[in-house]
């Protein structure tokens, strides 16, 4: 699929030296919160997205030079938030010492920790329920289901079969359904 | 069963051991599984080409229904400041230019140097333009001194030629540093540099100024 005409006008600004600055505000602004909540599904604490956004943002200044237009501009947005995701939770795992389900867990402990936090509410039974699946499978549900990603679309930001999303996603949704009904 | 005795026949050939072993699976199966597997993978089918909504609405009628709104919050402005504080942080990387403080003093050493020079210079013109009484054989001679001593100009390192000037400069530094309320004026500088090209300038200025910012 290729690059909207929109994008591929932001990239020109953002290519040309004089009008770098602007094509890259463009770009942030337009895809800001689509990034900012793929993140915090992931991570859950608005602090810990915030630091990984902007860690993402940056890789987007300095790479987006390279982007090829092979794909769509917002595959390689989330592919690069995806991969800076995955990387500052093994890094958690790694400073913490601890095991990735202690991480899971105190990720839940996160989401309970909100002061907003209800747990008779069925929007926060997702989330915990969301966390009891493994980190890839969270991605894959997440930009299913919250972003309604095509899966060719999500295969080219996973590097993964659209087969074995098709397959992850549908175990994801199985386990939710289970959680949310036994809790 | 014909097949299965050539299979066993042909194994007991290549490896009478392994013929022993009871040929059971180890792996378990969960509960249900195969009751169920039809119905998931008709689902599967049913959701080829189907859109996100369509799909999950085969998969959990249930999770279908739930506002997909997470339900965390976000401080106020956030995403307003979100694009200049990532600008900040892109500036902050880009490295300052360093104006050096002693941008005069080593401006003043290079004059001095060139002073040196021309004095060298000129001393060794003025000596081998002296008259000689054999002409020829004090051409000669002074041919020979004055190439000696460009030659020895030519020989000493620039790091000879610092320590000399430094020597000289720390006089006019010392005074500057007991002096204070005395200012270098600009048409002293200017003089000073009069017959120093601007490309040489440049090139000194340029390398002491790589200098400083790969100490820093």
């Amino acid at each position: 699929m290729a690059v909207t005409t929109e994008d591929i006008n932001l990239l020109a600004q953002f290519r040309e030296p004089s009008t770098k600055e602007a094509g890259y505000t463009a770009i942030v602004k337009k895809y800001q919160e689509k990034l900012y909540w793929h993140i915090r599904r992931m991570l859950i604490d608005h602090d810990d997205t915030n630091d990984a956004l902007q860690n993402v943002l940056i890789r987007v200044w300095n790479g987006l030079a390279n982007f090829r237009e092979d794909a769509q501009l917002y595959t390689w947005l989330y592919r690069v938030a995806t991969n800076e995701c995955l990387t500052f939770l093994e890094q958690k795992k790694k400073k913490a010492t601890v095991s990735m389900n202690e991480i899971e867990s105190g990720l839940s402990n996160t989401i309970k920790a909100d002061k907003h936090f209800d747990p008779n509410k069925l929007e926060w039974k997702l989330q915990l329920a969301i966390q009891q699946l493994p980190e890839k499978q969270r991605v894959v549900f997440s930009l299913r289901y919250y972003d309604e990603m095509p899966y060719e679309e999500m295969s080219r930001v996973l590097e993964t079969s659209e087969g074995a999303l098709k397959a992850s996603y549908h175990h994801a949704v199985k386990k939710i359904e289970e959680f949310i009904l036994n809790n | 069963m014909t097949n299965r005795s050539e299979i066993l026949n042909e194994l007991l050939e290549l490896s009478p051991e392994l013929a022993r072993l009871n040929p059971q699976n180890p792996y378990k199966v969960p509960s249900g599984y195969f009751e169920g597997l039809t119905a998931a993978v008709m689902t599967r089918v049913k959701a080829e080409g189907a859109s996100a909504s369509e799909e999950l609405e085969l998969l959990s009628p249930l999770l279908n229904k739930l506002d997909k709104k997470a339900p965390f919050t976000v401080p106020d402005s956030y995403f307003g400041e979100l694009t200049a504080n990532t600008l900040n942080k892109l500036g902050k990387k880009e490295p300052a230019k360093i104006i050096s403080a002693s941008f005069t003093k080593r401006i003043f050493r290079y004059a001095a140097a060139a002073v040196v020079i021309g004095l060298i210079a000129a001393g060794t013109w003025l000596f081998v333009k002296q008259p000689s009484i054999n002409t020829d054989t004090a051409q000669k001679e002074n041919s020979t001194v004055e190439n000696n001593i460009l030659q020895k100009i030519q020989d000493i390192s620039d790091s000879e030629m610092n320590n000399y000037i430094e020597g000289s400069s720390n006089n006019f530094f010392a005074f500057e540093n007991t002096n204070p309320g005395a200012d270098i004026k600009d048409d002293d500088v200017a003089l000073m540099l009069a017959n120093v090209p601007d490309e040489e300038l440049q090139q000194y200025i340029e390398q002491h100024n790589s200098i400083k910012e790969a100490i820093n």
